[in-house]
């Protein structure tokens, strides 16, 4: 339970770091492990979402590359259907982000965090990973 | 080449295998191994202490199919349409591979990796061996024979009979090599690549061995082939068109070297496939001193190895148990594990192909990537119903078990024709129990994968 509680702790301020920041100079020194689900680090126009509503799940998932690296190590990620997802990426080099099964790509600036939102509204497990360095940053197991 | 991203905007990479199914539940696959060691053992008790599914046997020969049916699909017309149908769906994939954009909306992986390598054999498995039909390599081989003014049957030198299935289980490892290792292998130039080279080594093949060459050294059709046996529908060896039970079929396989290495490759590429997505796996690949391409293609063969060898442990204890040589042990029972690769293929891929196979008849609308709508199915949508989640879970766990069963009967089946009476039971010990080894370690991979 304690665990439970700093991880969200952690997620919520990351969430506050980045979610201002947008695609900005955001870039955790520790990449954070956090895969918690808040109602209250939703952070665009959700002030009024009660901390119960379940369609306000945000499970947020960071993961940083450094020369190849992938921290934390590729891991499944376990989500319920149709949460909010919201993966922060850090790399040392620019890239592609590709989220397969959601047909999402997104451009990887060199030293930032990038920001991606999707709803997992499909069951499976689906890989996050980078198209020029094709490394896998993890999976997302969605149930 | 590759696709120009813009910021935001959204694409589609390229879709094939993108998507892994979720554990089954881990109730289903402690149950499935209970079911599958139960029948196994009840039925080295329980079954017929006579063979009935010896081919030449009254019983194994099955009832002819209405005649209209027979003389439909055995006539010049129907087998020269098919050929043709075969060159020509060949040549709409191989335009949009040369001529069609190198993105994810073009049609050509998914031909490949899904509609021929998973939808010829599954379709084969209902209506019998279509690749042969379709083929298009030997379609060619037909046509250059004809202009040079030979007989297609006829190479410069027969294909030895000791090398039986061989060139086949290579070809295979080939291909499966492609499909789960080989770098970029859903982008055009290495599809083009690999089937132009595959091209040429089976036309000069067959050219010096003859058509013959198809039937034991052309994978897919071997794959094509085999699963064809557990059709309903086939040919007695007098030519007689008949439904019959798919265990007669599968019984009828030719015995001959290699078919345990074909059979090898086919359910050790797919066991491989089921670890190789696992997270630690892919970190162990990333983060590992040799380049991935070198840990996974030693990965694959060493799957690929222990499947084998396995099977021809188990093939020589049995022989030794029963007093016969080990090798001839081998290819008499063989055919025994055709139907768990059959099930294990349907497990691991029966979401791809209901997914990825409706993208890529979807794709095959718009070949070249202009937005052209040919076929009229590109602007249907992919409906998920047959992938749903308790759905694929129930079929992966229920197409194992079959393939188990149907295995245990047909290598209980042989025993008592092959063996000595007394040594039919003994004899049959190692093969069922790795037969057991197989289904348990397919369901321990669907779960822990």
């Amino acid at each position: 339970m304690r665990r439970r509680t700093s991880c969200l702790l952690a997620a919520l301020l990351l969430a506050a770091v980045t979610g201002c920041a947008g695609e900005g100079e955001a870039t955790p020194s520790e990449p954070s492990t956090s895969a918690a689900s808040s109602a209250s680090s939703a952070p665009e126009s959700s002030a009024a979402a009660s901390p119960s509503d379940e369609t306000e799940k945000v499970v947020e998932i960071s993961v940083a590359v450094t020369d190849g690296t992938v921290r934390p190590k590729p891991r499944r990620v376990e989500v319920d259907r149709d949460s909010q997802v919201r993966l922060l990426v850090t790399i040392d080099v620019d890239d592609t982000l590709h989220v397969h099964g959601f047909d999402i790509e997104e451009p990887l600036e060199a030293g930032r965090t990038t920001t991606v939102e999707l709803v997992a509204d499909q069951s499976g497990i689906f890989e996050v990973e980078t198209h020029e360095s094709g490394l896998e940053l993890l999976q997302l197991e969605v149930r | 080449m590759g696709i120009v991203i813009e910021p935001g905007m959204r694409v589609l990479a390229h879709g094939v295998g993108s998507r892994e199914d979720l554990p089954i539940p881990f109730s289903y696959a402690v149950t499935g191994a209970a079911v599958a060691l139960l029948v196994s053992f009840v039925a080295l008790g329980m079954l017929w202490r006579e063979p009935r599914l010896d081919p030449a046997s009254q019983s194994a020969r099955g009832r002819p199919a209405p005649r209209w049916l027979d003389r439909a699909v055995g006539s010049l017309p129907f087998r020269v349409g098919l050929r043709v149908l075969g060159v020509v769906i060949t040549a709409y994939v191989v335009m949009a591979a040369v001529f069609g954009r190198d993105d994810a909306l073009n049609p050509t992986a998914g031909a490949v990796y899904v509609l021929l390598w998973i939808g010829v054999p599954l379709l084969s498995m209902l209506v019998g061996p279509v690749w042969r039909a379709l083929n298009p390599i030997r379609s060619l081989h037909w046509a250059l024979s004809r202009l040079l003014g030979t007989r297609p049957e006829e190479g410069l030198a027969p294909l030895p009979a000791w090398l039986g299935y061989w060139p086949a289980a290579v070809s295979l490892l080939a291909f499966v090599w492609l499909e789960l290792v080989a770098p970029e292998n859903t982008t055009l130039p290495v599809l083009r690549t690999f089937f132009a080279a595959y091209l040429a080594v089976h036309l000069l093949a067959a050219t010096y061995f003859g058509s013959g060459w198809f039937d034991r050294g052309d994978g897919f059709e071997v794959f094509s082939t085999l699963a064809g046996r557990l059709s309903p529908l086939g040919r007695r060896e007098d030519g007689v068109l008949v439904l019959r039970n798919p265990l007669a079929g599968v019984a009828g396989t030719p015995v001959a070297p290699g078919l345990f290495a074909v059979v090898g490759v086919l359910l050790g590429s797919t066991a491989y496939d089921s670890f190789a997505g696992t997270p630690s796996w892919v970190s162990t690949l990333q983060s590992g001193p040799m380049p991935a391409e070198v840990t996974g293609t030693l990965a694959l063969l060493g799957v690929v190895a222990l499947v084998t060898i396995a099977f021809a442990g188990a093939a020589a204890l049995s022989g030794r148990a029963a007093g016969l040589p080990p090798m001839q042990v081998g290819a008499e029972f063989a055919h025994s594990i055709v139907p768990i690769v059959m099930g294990y293929v349907v497990a691991h891929y029966w979401s791809l192909l209901v997914l990825i196979g409706q993208q890529t008849v979807i794709q095959l609308s718009d070949p070249l990537g202009t937005g052209a709508n040919w076929l009229g199915t590109g602007d249907r949508g992919i409906d998920a119903t047959l992938a749903g989640t308790t759905l694929t879970a129930v079929i992966q766990v229920l197409a194992v078990l079959t393939g188990h069963v149907l295995g245990v009967v047909l290598a209980h089946d042989r025993a008592v024709r092959l063996l000595p009476r007394r040594r039919a039971i003994v004899g049959q010990i190692p093969l069922l129990v790795l037969m057991v080894a197989y289904t348990v370690g397919g369901l321990t991979l669907l779960f822990a994968a």
